[in-house]
């Protein structure tokens, strides 16, 4: 990484020395931080601001715009020629929690004097509920690809049925933690193919209680706490209590209003008051889940797809509940090798879409040096570049419902800003530093 | 795969307002022009939305349509076709008007609906799309799971549906639960137990050598192993072994539209067929066995009957247990016909002879000595499956009444015995070798011209007599006013091999169009 | 295509039962039909040599065509028993250009890599259960050859598949040498071979040493050396290859091996060179091919899935489409049965290959590349007698063989025999 030319030279000095003396949040605390000269990209109503200036008090944006008077006593950081955008949402962040099942192995017999191959099946897909929280280490995840992608923002998801978290890119020499949890109780996820194991997790559990007949025995219904889920309270040792004593969100005491904690989770998704997060596994499960929601308008779906499967049922999709979790990459059309760009057809579809920069990405845990190159690339082929930047700042969050926190730059916000070396949809771009809070991470 | 038309006017309108940036768009463009006249009438849909304006053509068909669903009443008429009905005569520069998926009118004199989306067909013919009986998994999920549905299981996008379409096949019969027969001992008698069990995941052709080998298991008393060299079986211990009665282990069917992209009505049935293993009613402890389970059918539908009547009437009892599986209560009630592997004319007679007696309708599969005994098939009820490229080698010295023959359909159609035509494969292949798949059937039937039988006979053998031997003949196998609307647009007669189809539509949504999707070759003759 | 020792077994059953009665048959066939003379009148005439003679009538003696043309214009000799055929075709028997089936299919023999020191006329089975079918799907004359278990297989046949003893079928003996350039022959036990360095290494030694052998006796028949050579079985029968008097039929598919054929066995070697598979991608190298003349009789596999764009695309065609005339189709029979040669065709034409193209590729064009077009393959004055009546167009399925003559002699007739396909 390079570092920021900073226009001072003395007042680098005296940058690094208080860096050597005071923790960085006290810092923070203390001094207005004024970026200028950048382009910014705030991924808000403004646009794009040429030349322009953001302030930063206490880790929040206190003001951006071209013209902003600089306070006398704030450390100013000449950002010339770089761009800077907010830092990154990554509405699909997969981790594992240990109970994937992985494709079974091959295997040859010979029967009959003829060989044959049995096996050979997809990965099952777990329908027994799971809450991320109660089993993550976030201490074991390797988040470093994350963060050198300028990922600030996570939603932590895992296979299979289960409820996500919401984590956070911090900078704490103290806990020597990168990333930590923000909201334990995140959104409902689930799996499907188009069986009827998956299929039916989404089903029973759109159907309203009291048209189900009371709370069901079954593994795939509404008992969290089967055979790997855990109760709250009741959490295994082994699970470190770092994970939600790091956030102020209290847990909800579900248990004691519903006789199925899921069961408020799903009346949500039912209500429409939370998005439903639905990975499937294959374009036919796209029109299977659009056929079984059609009982449910109110509710919104984040449907996490690949590409193709994407532009297979890109006449189905709804564009009034439906937002598209896609990796951001040149797709080839099924089946030959002919080059797409589904992220254009949806705008073109006015779809919503969001990416996520770690889905489906092999290189992702080796090295990013241009992190956004395949979003530059999409945008090279014609999508529009505020399309990509939503995509993958203010659209996530906004899925995430956390629009007033974090995506964009505007005042009022939490400071955490990517700055790039040049155009961040330029092929070529690579990201100088990141601000967390205000806070800038590469020394 | 789509209902392009509409694409086509989108495209059209934005090409006329952009520049023709690529070639694929003039081509799309062609197609357009082509289609003018579709213009006049503006399709009965969804109003165009500012989208369209917007969308620009591109390198990457970005406005490829897909198939809608629930969406407002849609109407189409394909006009000025030559339209082979199969069942009733041929109309000349007909129109047949499609409402909703299903066939409204049909004729010469038809007013084309206020609104209704048109295609041009003339100069080309019409007609039904073709039916395949046998057909493995194709659309449709290979779930080991018991309780799986098959509505679930469905996969619109399965690339080999792309493939069946584009050749016109546009309803497959397929197994689903493979059924392996049971062992002796394991099982009560009239119990599945479907071979996945055994081995997830297993190959077709590995479950029906298993299934030979567990046939010749219960020939022979007692567990053998074929031959590898020869595949004949060895002997394991005395073959004089008094042999137990096999059950009629039967497996679930489903009758799956080859709709590509459209999940909505793609299922069309399930368990159509009281599919008996071959050899399941040969010799005398079998047919004991089975009789007595029809006997058995019989009066538990008599008891049941009795028993509505009673609780009707405000008593309370008990209701009379099931004592047979569904399929056999379903074949009793002619509801569903038999369909059960059969080649010697030894086992067809005394098939045919077993369902004359136990009054049930029954469908040969194989059926390779049936043009020895057409007239005894005529006389019965039964119906047979013919592969007509099907090699059986006469037995030496016999050859004029053992084996199979090439005119055994035309004996058939002498005789009055309705056959259906089945693809020498029940499965796609991209291995290259041409016209041996499943995507043959309608070159397979043209084999059943070359044995003697017409060509209407032919067409029919790939579509209302399959249909009608599913029992699903009110909904799909001919064209005709209620009928499901899947036709073909050909550029040829149907049983020529030179004919492609043009344009499929299934349910009344155009799911594939040659020149567009380019499946098969695209080139003037 | 013909993958080791699969088949041999049920083949060899096949061989030991019709053995005996076959050549009975045979012989009293054979001896019936001798030196018939006849006028064959029918609807029309395809020739394979010309444009089709609508109305025609051919003449037939002694086994050969006599004379062709239109009834109108042609003169029955008396004596002529006259045949009439009024709505059928005649044409040229059907020429398959790969096949297993002559006899018993133990043709694989694995010890070398290669086995110039291997000929399978001594396997023919004449008018066999394969071939009497064949007959009824127009299949008059085939080159059966060893299998592509090793690079070298050994020394092929030419042959009719009508009845008769070895003499009477065999055309031309050896007819063609087979080798498999790659894609099964490889030695899967890790020696010189297990890959397409070593096995092209393999054969382009073999031939050297088959060229030398030849060189040296070259020289002692023209006198130049005094010294004879040493007989040599193993290395007989490259006189007549390297003589360029047969051809090599060549197991070779997908572009890299095709275009290590070209080079190898034409350049290098310079062969009479038959492509037998060119199957898979091999179609683009067109231009290579057209440069040089040399023949493709395409098959078994008739198209290829292109992942490019998706589609299915005919092989034939393809090189058709690039220019390439000289053009065939094959069975490998028996992986495509032997009697649905002209279903090759059929799919071969369904995918975008010429009709009048496709029946020429199966009896001159054929001919030609297996250089026996001095006896069959088209109908005229001189040629073998091999002449089929059907239905209509061969290459549509719906058409059937009612008639067909081998040498002259009647060796298939639906009114007097069952109808076999």
């Amino acid at each position: 990484m390079r570092f920021i030319n900073l226009n001072l030279p003395k007042l680098r000095c005296l940058a690094s020395v208080m860096l050597l003396l005071v923790p960085l949040s006290h810092l923070c605390a203390q001094r207005t931080l004024a970026i200028t000269g950048a382009t910014i990209e705030t991924a808000s109503e403004m646009g794009t601001l040429k030349n322009a200036t953001l302030l930063i008090k206490d880790g929040k944006i206190e003001a951006i715009g071209t013209d902003i008077k600089i306070p006398l006593s704030a450390q100013v950081v000449n950002a010339i020629g770089k761009t800077i955008t907010p830092g990154f949402v990554d509405p699909y962040y997969v981790v594992t929690i240990g109970r994937e099942t992985q494709a079974t192995e091959t295997r040859t017999v010979v029967f009959g004097g003829r060989v044959f191959t049995i096996g050979g099946g997809a990965p099952s897909i777990a329908t027994t509920f799971a809450k991320i929280a109660d089993s993550l280490d976030v201490t074991k995840v390797n988040w470093q690809p994350a963060c050198r992608s300028g990922i600030t923002t996570f939603h932590v998801v895992a296979g299979g049925y289960a409820q996500s978290l919401i984590a956070k890119r911090v900078h704490d020499t103290e806990l020597n933690a990168d990333v930590q949890i923000q909201e334990p109780l995140g959104k409902v996820l689930v799996t499907v193919t188009n069986d009827t194991k998956s299929l039916e997790v989404l089903r029973s559990n759109l159907k309203p209680a009291d048209s189900r007949g009371g709370i069901r025995s079954s593994s795939t219904g509404g008992s969290p706490f089967g055979s790997r889920g855990f109760p709250p309270g009741a959490r295994p040792s082994g699970v470190p209590s770092s994970a939600t004593t790091a956030s102020p969100s209290p847990i909800p005491t579900s248990s004691a209003t519903s006789a199925s904690p899921t069961a408020t989770l799903w009346s949500d998704v039912r209500d429409g008051k939370t998005p439903v997060f639905v990975n499937v596994n294959n374009a036919s499960a796209i029109l299977h889940v659009d056929a079984l929601m059609t009982e449910y308008p109110q509710a919104k779906i984040a449907l996490i797809a690949s590409g193709p499967n994407v532009f297979n049922t890109l006449e189905s999709l709804d564009e009034n509940r439906t937002t598209v979790i896609l990796p951001p990459t040149i797709d080839l059309k099924p089946n030959s090798a002919i080059r797409l760009n589904v992220p254009k057809m949806l705008t073109d579809k006015k779809v919503a879409f969001a990416f996520s920069l770690s889905l489906g990405q092999s290189d992702f845990q080796t090295h990013q040096p241009t992190p956004l190159f395949g979003p530059a690339m999409l945008v090279r082929a014609g999508l529009d570049r505020q399309a990509a930047l939503h995509a993958l700042t203010i659209g996530p969050a906004k899925l995430l419902g956390l629009e007033k926190e974090v995506g964009s730059l505007e005042v009022g916000k939490q400071a955490n800003l990517v700055v790039f070396d040049e155009d961040p949809f330029s092929v070529t771009a690579g990201i100088e530093q990141v601000y967390i809070s205000g806070a800038p991470i590469n020394e | 795969m789509n209902e392009s038309l509409k694409t086509r006017i989108q495209i059209h309108l934005c090409v006329c307002e952009t520049v023709l940036t690529s070639s694929v768009a003039a081509i799309l463009f062609a197609v357009a022009v082509l289609n003018a006249p579709a213009f006049g009438q503006r399709p009965d849909q969804r109003p165009a939305t500012p989208t369209t304006a917007e969308t620009k053509p591109t390198e990457e068909k970005a406005t490829k349509d897909k198939p809608e669903n629930a969406k407002p009443k849609q109407t189409l008429a394909v006009v000025g076709g030559d339209i082979i009905t199969v069942t009733r005569e041929t109309i000349r520069g007909g129109t047949i008007v499609i409402e909703d998926g299903k066939i409204t009118a049909l004729g010469t004199q038809i007013e084309i609906p206020e609104g209704a989306k048109q295609i041009d067909a003339s100069g080309k013919i019409l007609c039904p799309g073709f039916v395949a009986l046998n057909v493995s998994r194709i659309g449709i999920n290979a779930s080991s799971d018991s309780s799986a549905k098959n509505a679930d299981g469905l996969d619109p996008f399965d690339d080999n549906v792309r493939l069946a379409v584009s050749v016109g096949l546009t309803t497959a019969c397929q197994q689903i639960n493979s059924g392996g027969g049971e062992r002796r001992g394991r099982r009560a008698p009239g119990e599945d137990f479907p071979f996945t069990e055994r081995f997830p995941g297993l190959d077709p052709d590995l479950n029906q050598l298993i299934q030979a080998q567990e046939q010749s298991e219960r020939d022979f008393g007692e567990f053998l192993s074929l031959c590898p060299c020869c595949g004949l079986p060895i002997l394991a211990t005395d073959p004089l072994a008094i042999p137990k009665p096999t059950p009629i282990a039967t497996s679930g069917s489903a009758v799956v539209k080859m709709s590509y992209g459209v999940l909505d009505g793609m299922l069309l049935a399930e368990n159509v067929f009281l599919d008996a293993n071959s050899g399941s009613l040969i010799g005398a402890a079998n047919q004991r066995n089975w009789r007595e389970q029809v006997e058995l059918a019989r009066k538990y539908l008599k008891d049941q009957a009795e028993h509505e009547k009673e609780t009707a009437a405000g008593k309370k009892l008990t209701p009379p247990r099931k004592p047979v599986k569904d399929d056999v209560l379903r074949l009793v009630k002619n509801e569903v016909a038999m369909r059960i592997p059969a080649n010697t004319v030894s086992e067809i007679q005394s098939l045919v002879e077993l369902a004359k007696e136990l009054d049930y309708r029954l469908v040969i599969d194989g059926a390779a000595e049936c043009w020895v005994i057409g007239r005894e098939l005529a006389e019965s009820k039964a119906s047979v499956i013919l592969t007509p490229r099907i090699r059986r080698s006469p037995t030496f010295g016999a050859e004029d009444r053992t084996g199979t023959w090439i005119e055994a359909t035309r004996v058939m159609q002498e005789q009055g015995v309705s056959f259906a035509v089945n693809a020498l494969s029940s499965s796609i292949s991209l291995n290259g070798l041409a016209g041996r798949d499943l995507t043959s059937l309608p070159l397979e039937a043209a084999f059943a011209v070359r044995g003697g039988a017409s060509e209407r006979t032919a067409l029919a053998a790939i579509t209302i007599v399959p249909a009608t031997m599913m029992g699903l003949q009110k909904r799909i196998g001919s064209l005709e006013i209620g009928k499901d609307a899947d036709l073909l647009i050909l550029n040829g007669q149907p049983l020529d091999y030179r004919t492609y189809v043009e344009t499929a539509i299934v349910n009344g949504k155009v799911v594939y169009e040659r020149a567009e999707d380019r499946v098969l070759p695209v080139y003037n003759r | 295509m013909l993958s080791r020792m699969k088949f041999a077994p049920l083949a060899f059953r096949a061989a030991i039962v019709c053995t005996g009665f076959c050549c009975v048959a045979a012989a009293s066939l054979a001896d019936e039909s001798a030196k018939p003379r006849y006028a064959i009148q029918v609807g029309k005439v395809i020739t394979s040599a010309g444009a089709p003679i609508v109305n025609g009538t051919i003449l037939v003696s002694d086994g050969k065509i006599e004379a062709v043309g239109k009834t109108s214009e042609i003169k029955v000799p008396e004596g002529y028993e006259i045949i009439e055929h009024k709505n059928c075709f005649a044409m040229p028997g059907l020429i398959d250009a790969h096949s297993h089936v002559g006899g018993s299919g133990d043709l694989n023999e694995m010890v070398y890599q290669t086995n110039p020191e291997l000929r399978n006329w001594d396997q023919i089975i004449p008018h066999n259960d394969d071939l009497k079918v064949a007959i009824a799907g127009g299949v008059t004359t085939i080159c059966y050859i060893p299998g592509s278990g090793t690079n070298m297989g050994g020394w092929g046949t030419l042959m009719k598949t009508g009845p008769g003893t070895l003499k009477d079928v065999i055309i031309r003996a050896p007819g063609v040498l087979k080798i498999a350039q790659s894609g099964n022959p490889e030695r899967r036990d890790g020696e010189v071979g297990s890959g397409r360095m070593g096995m092209n290494y393999v054969i382009r030694q073999q031939l050297e040493e088959g060229r030398v052998y030849v060189r040296q006796w070259d020289e002692f028949e023209a006198g130049r050396i005094d010294v004879k050579p040493q007989v040599n079985l193993r290395l007989e029968y490259f006189k007549q290859l390297f003589h360029r008097e047969i051809p090599v039929v060549v197991h070779t598919q997908a572009y890299q091996v095709v275009q290590s054929t070209l080079r190898i066995l034409h350049d290098e070697m310079n062969l009479k060179v038959v492509i037998d598979h060119g199957t898979f991608d091999s179609y683009k190298l067109s231009d290579e091919i057209l440069k040089r003349n040399i023949p493709i009789m395409a098959g078994p596999r008739g198209f290829r899935y292109d992942p490019e764009d998706g589609q299915i695309k005919g092989i034939v065609a393809e090189y058709a489409n690039r220019g390439v005339t000289w053009l065939g189709v094959n069975t490998d029979a028996p992986v495509i049965p032997q009697e649905e040669l002209a279903f090759q065709a059929t799919m071969a034409v369904r995918y975008g290959w010429n009709e009048e193209d496709a029946v020429s590729g199966m009896t001159i064009e054929a001919a030609k590349a297996l250089m026996i077009d001095d006896r069959v393959g088209s109908i005229e004055p001189g040629k073998d007698a091999d002449i089929l009546i059907t239905t209509g167009s061969i290459v549509d399925p719906r058409n059937y063989v009612k008639q067909v003559f081998i040498d002259g002699a009647s060796v298939y007739d639906i009114t007097k025999d069952r109808r076999r396909f």
